[in-house]
């Protein structure tokens, strides 16, 4: 079909002849695209650091109160609560000798104990093992005069809601040994006054 | 950038990549923007593609696309400028031509590229195949039917004429 073929150049020709072009507009353009294209990767790469900026703190394992250095936003650095130390008994002061009649008793037999410094104090003692004093296994009630149920001990943490007596004296005080003690060194102090302390044998 | 080269290249390729582009468009002035258009895509890309073979090639199918892609579409900026100029309307003179243009514009989109490539850019059936992403067959039917198109289209207007 030569004469479509002649035709359809010709026409083509027709129209490139009467086509109008601009080089500097097309690099105007070019150019302009470039710009804009860098200025919105600039924009899209400050936003990324700014980004990454506010995640890697948050991000980061917390290191308790070191803060990030012009941090956007709240870093991790959380004021760590305070605690306070509250010794669970106070620091003993030096315990004086407590007088004991016997220092060898069976596991559910009695002793007695005096003060020597012949003070008042109140008819309740602690028991402890000698190998942990600050930890207080029983309370020892003395023998009180016209309380048939005195002596007796109460285990720490386990009978609770036990009335103590409220009886105070100079002593001596007969106490009584918990049944089924381990055979063993204790050791018992005053719960009131100066404190007392003497080592207690259970055979 | 080489400037000066790219822009020897814009002044002997342009005017007849317009005509090739108006022959699918139907309008020159869209011809024009969508040339326009291929050739500011050219320009970040100049370095590479004025090692190629064919440069020309290059843009001619940037162009193809674009015009292909801006029928398909029917944006608003087709509408806009996807009717002839007044300069562009045949006279009673130059009626053949605005015959076959009107002939040309009737066929489809695949058809008018096809017949573009093959008839105004004498690229062969295997050329315009490969250009256009299609099966050479295809390329062969669409010329065939596009020719019957065309021949009974001229004819009959041939015949009015007369």
């Amino acid at each position: 079909m030569p004469d479509l073929q002649d035709d359809l150049q010709a026409l083509a020709d027709r129209r490139a002849a009467e086509s109008t072009g601009d080089f500097d507009s097309v690099l105007t353009t070019a150019r302009t695209r470039k710009r804009r294209r860098t200025a919105g990767l600039t924009v899209i790469g400050a936003a990324a650091v700014v980004g990454a900026v506010a995640i890697v703190p948050t991000l980061r394992p917390a290191a308790n109160n070191v803060p990030v250095a012009e941090s956007p936003v709240p870093t991790n650095a959380v004021a760590p609560p305070k605690v306070e130390t509250i010794p669970s008994t106070k620091p003993s002061p030096k315990a004086g000798a407590l007088g004991l009649k016997s220092t060898v008793a069976a596991a559910g037999g009695q002793f007695v104990a005096t003060f020597p410094d012949k003070q008042v104090r109140a008819a309740t003692f602690s028991l402890s093992s000698a190998s942990k004093p600050d930890v207080a296994l029983y309370t020892l009630v003395a023998k009180i005069p016209g309380d048939a149920t005195t002596p007796y001990a109460i285990r720490m943490g386990g009978e609770m809601g036990i009335a103590m007596p409220s009886y105070n004296g100079p002593g001596p005080y007969t106490l009584a040994m918990p049944k089924n003690l381990p055979a063993g060194s204790y050791r018992v102090c005053t719960l009131s006054g100066a404190l007392l302390c003497g080592l207690v044998t259970v055979s | 950038m080489e400037t000066e080269g790219l822009r020897e290249f814009y002044s002997a390729h342009q005017p007849r990549l317009v005509g090739v582009i108006s022959l699918l468009t139907g309008s020159r002035a869209e011809a024009e923007d969508i040339v326009q258009e291929a050739f500011v895509r050219l320009v970040p890309r100049w370095e590479k593609v004025s090692r190629y073979e064919a440069p020309e090639a290059w843009v001619r199918l940037v162009a193809l696309r674009l015009a292909a892609n801006r029928h398909r579409d029917g944006n608003r900026f087709t509408q806009l400028f996807h009717r002839l100029p007044a300069e562009h309307v045949p006279d009673p003179a130059d009626r053949y031509a605005g015959d076959l243009e009107q002939a040309l514009a009737g066929l489809p989109m695949p058809t008018r590229q096809v017949v573009v490539l093959h008839y105004v850019c004498d690229l062969s059936v295997a050329q315009v195949a490969d250009a256009l992403g299609i099966a050479e067959g295809t390329v062969k039917s669409r010329l065939s039917r596009a020719r019957d198109t065309l021949s009974d289209s001229l004819l009959l207007r041939s015949d009015d004429h007369a």
